[in-house]
């Protein structure tokens, strides 16, 4: 069952399957490879509700912990 | 012909251009926005190339002024442009997903392979022949930094352009083809122009890009506006998903099969030192140690550097000053506009080159390292308590240089809300010249720890005005969305580029405005109006500040350059020596009252230009009502501790 992006911890390998966010912050997701379906690490995530990092295809993605609460993922 | 650069960011874009343009190019605007690009000429072949480069982007798919204005420069250019797309070799698959984009509009195109070495370091190994038979136009391996395959690259370039060599077309899905089939038939029956690509077109129509669509609106009545949103939501109605989703998945998918069919990832990704840095420069307690102990290291160098250079030029300026005084002594009014104007270049001089300079050079080079990028990540929790995100640092951290180029980096804020309150804040933030005037009053006269205590004054006032700011306009933030760079050694070409464009901003905006502000000042002087500037303000001056009268003038001429505050309280005092007319309390309290009252003259000039008059004068009026408020609390409770 999918779970936020914020629920889980560093090393997990994801697959996002739902993105909550408005059109603007969307077409940012997406233009940057967070597209619904795409397998996703999470790394780094701060412990203070700041940004989570996810890495994918050797880049690496810096999401403002409000917005990431929006992203749902499944792992994999 | 036209050469246009379009990349991702972080693909190392301006680096060849650098390289192949080097510093005689210019920065536009895109008409009617303040997005830049930036052009310039070279000749090939005995033919003379106009090249530009437009903003890096991710995509096509629009959701910002930056991308807009970018889709639609490439969507209009003239026929014969050749597109240079840059892809970073080291993650091919997503830099793929704009370049099928950009072969969408079937216009002359040559792909580079930049950053090669980077991608030969992580073992993956890319067959561009293959590439080029796959995408139908010529691919160059090319190492920016080193200057590699950058001839042949150009060189490519022109020859596309005179053969026309267009991009293969890689065929969707068989519904998505179908609905490209009726569209096509629709454009043409309805004379939409060729030069908007078809393809694109529909495949923009499947975005719901509503910014591009809407040329569509003079040629489409409604009836064919219901027959296309019917078709879409045929298309959208199988996977159950919206057809922007759809869209941009085949396009990663077909990014990834090309990225499978030429490349080989021979070994797993070398792990270098780069790697181990973020476990550093992101650890959630020793990455702000790090952040604050390179911040305080950058601003103690700029410090020193122009602690040494600053009395030389002054000192100069002084000699030049005294000389016109015997020269021109009996012509006055010459003389008084005359030194008003050596003053101006004098007192730009002063600031340009002690601690504009290395302060913009540090900058670049903490912006290409692509360490910036890790301090928006750092202080992004701490920016969303005051309603803004991450990426607001970077103007705001320029203010403590100049507040000018401070309020031009606000462009890089997608939301106008944003960029409003990142503007405010940043005019808040006490510049160079300030700094003289915190440091010679406060730090002289009282101590360095209430100098010191005056930018922690100025913090909290900060994050109060941004809170108050973003609960007065709410807005759900789209938050922060930003890409991680790989660490970089900075090109000296890009480097240096970046720097003399953040100094031409001062030079041209600012400058002048400091030399009218000088020549004005000195004519007050000529035309003896000291006296009743000062009785005029002294009800605000002495009665509402409780400062001296004779301070009046001296605020008035902050206005016009910062720093002429402290310099000209010294003569308005008749005495350098301040504590003999004036409190401490009444120093801290005019300190106070300078640094964030009314932002100088050029400061305004560039608020109007990046938001607009009305959010200027907002912004002035807001910050010389703060100043009143700080001075006055100052005035009755500072006597309280002391």
């Amino acid at each position: 069952m999918g779970k936020r992006l914020t629920s889980y911890k560093d090393g997990d390998r994801v697959k996002i399957t739902k993105i909550d966010a408005g059109h603007g912050a969307l077409i940012n997701l997406i233009n940057l490879g967070l597209n619904i379906g795409n397998i996703v690490e999470i790394g780094r995530k701060s412990n203070m509700k700041g940004p989570v990092i996810v890495s994918y295809q050797g880049t690496e993605v810096a999401i403002g912990y409000g917005l990431a609460t929006k992203i749902i993922a499944e792992i994999t | 012909m036209e050469f246009i650069l379009v990349g991702q960011p972080n693909c190392g874009k301006s680096t060849i251009f650098n390289e192949v343009v080097g510093y005689k190019s210019v920065a536009s605007n895109f008409p009617g926005i303040t997005v830049k690009y930036t052009k310039s000429h070279i000749e090939l072949e005995n033919q003379k190339i106009s090249v530009i480069d437009i903003p890096g982007t991710y995509s096509l798919q629009t959701s910002d002024e930056a991308e807009l204005a970018a889709t639609k420069y490439i969507l209009n250019v003239p026929e014969d442009a050749v597109i240079i797309n840059i892809l970073d070799a080291s993650v091919l698959s997503r830099s793929l997903e704009l370049t099928l984009q950009l072969m969408e509009l079937q216009k002359p195109m040559v792909v580079a392979l930049n950053m090669i070495d980077e991608a030969d370091r992580k073992g993956i190994k890319i067959d561009s022949e293959k590439l080029s038979k796959i995408i139908g136009v010529p691919v160059i391996k090319t190492n920016g930094r080193k200057g590699k395959g950058i001839f042949q690259l150009f060189k490519q370039a022109l020859l596309a352009g005179k053969e026309k060599t267009k991009p293969s077309i890689i065929k969707g899905p068989a519904n998505i083809e179908n609905f490209s089939e009726s569209m096509l038939k629709i454009m043409k029956e309805k004379r939409v122009p060729e030069r908007w690509n078809y393809r694109f077109m529909t495949l923009k129509l499947l975005e719901k890009d509503e910014s591009i669509i809407i040329f569509l609106d003079d040629y489409f009545k409604k009836r064919d506006w219901e027959f296309i949103n019917e078709k879409v939501k045929k298309i959208e109605n199988i996977p159950q998903r919206n057809s922007e989703f759809i869209v941009s998945s085949i396009r990663h998918n077909m990014a990834f099969q090309i990225f499978e069919n030429v490349a080989k990832v021979e070994r797993s990704i070398k792990k270098d030192i780069r790697d181990k840095l973020d476990n550093l420069f992101m650890h959630p307690f020793l990455g702000y140690v790090f952040l604050i102990s390179i911040l305080y290291m950058t601003f103690w160098l700029i410090f020193t550097i122009g602690g040494i250079c600053e009395p030389l030029f002054l000192d100069n300026f002084e000699k030049l000053s005294n000389l016109l005084s015997t020269k021109f002594a009996d012509i006055p009014f010459l003389l008084s506009f005359l030194r008003g104007f050596v003053q101006g270049i004098g007192g730009g001089i002063g600031i340009v080159i002690p601690f504009l300079l290395p302060f913009f050079i540090m900058l670049s080079l903490l912006e290409d390292t692509g360490y910036l990028a890790r301090v928006a990540y750092l202080i992004d929790n701490l920016m969303h308590k005051i309603g803004l995100h991450g990426m607001s640092v970077v103007p705001m951290i320029l203010g403590y240089g100049c507040t000018v180029p401070g309020i031009l980096a606000t462009r890089i804020l997608k939301s106008p809300r944003d960029k409003f309150i990142t503007a405010t804040l940043t005019t808040m933030i006490p510049c160079s010249a300030r700094m003289t005037i915190i440091f010679g009053l406060v730090g002289f006269f009282i101590s360095i720890k209430a100098a010191i205590l005056i930018y922690i004054i100025n913090i909290i006032i900060l994050g109060f005005t941004g809170k108050l700011m973003s609960k007065a306009m709410p807005e759900v933030s789209p938050g922060l969305i930003l890409e991680i760079p790989k660490y970089h050694l900075p090109g000296v070409k890009a480097l240096f580029n970046k720097t003399w464009f953040r100094l031409k901003e001062f030079i041209y905006i600012a400058w002048p405005l400091l030399i009218i502000g000088s020549i004005i000042l000195e004519l007050i002087e000529h035309f003896n109006l000291t006296n009743s500037i000062n009785s005029f303000l002294s009800p605000f001056t002495s009665g509402i500040l409780g400062l001296p009268a004779v301070v009046g003038v001296t605020l008035i001429f902050g206005i016009m350059r910062k720093e002429l505050a402290l310099i000209l309280l010294f003569s308005a005092l008749k005495t350098k020596d301040v504590l003999t007319v004036m409190t401490p309390a009444q120093i801290y309290s005019f300190t106070i009252f300078a640094t964030f009252y009314i932002p100088c003259i050029a400061t305004i000039a560039a608020l109007a230009r990046e938001l607009n008059w009305k959010k200027a004068g907002l912004i002035t009026g807001l910050t010389f009502l703060i100043a009143i408020i700080l001075a006055v609390l100052v005035r009755f409770i500072f006597p309280i501790f002391i």
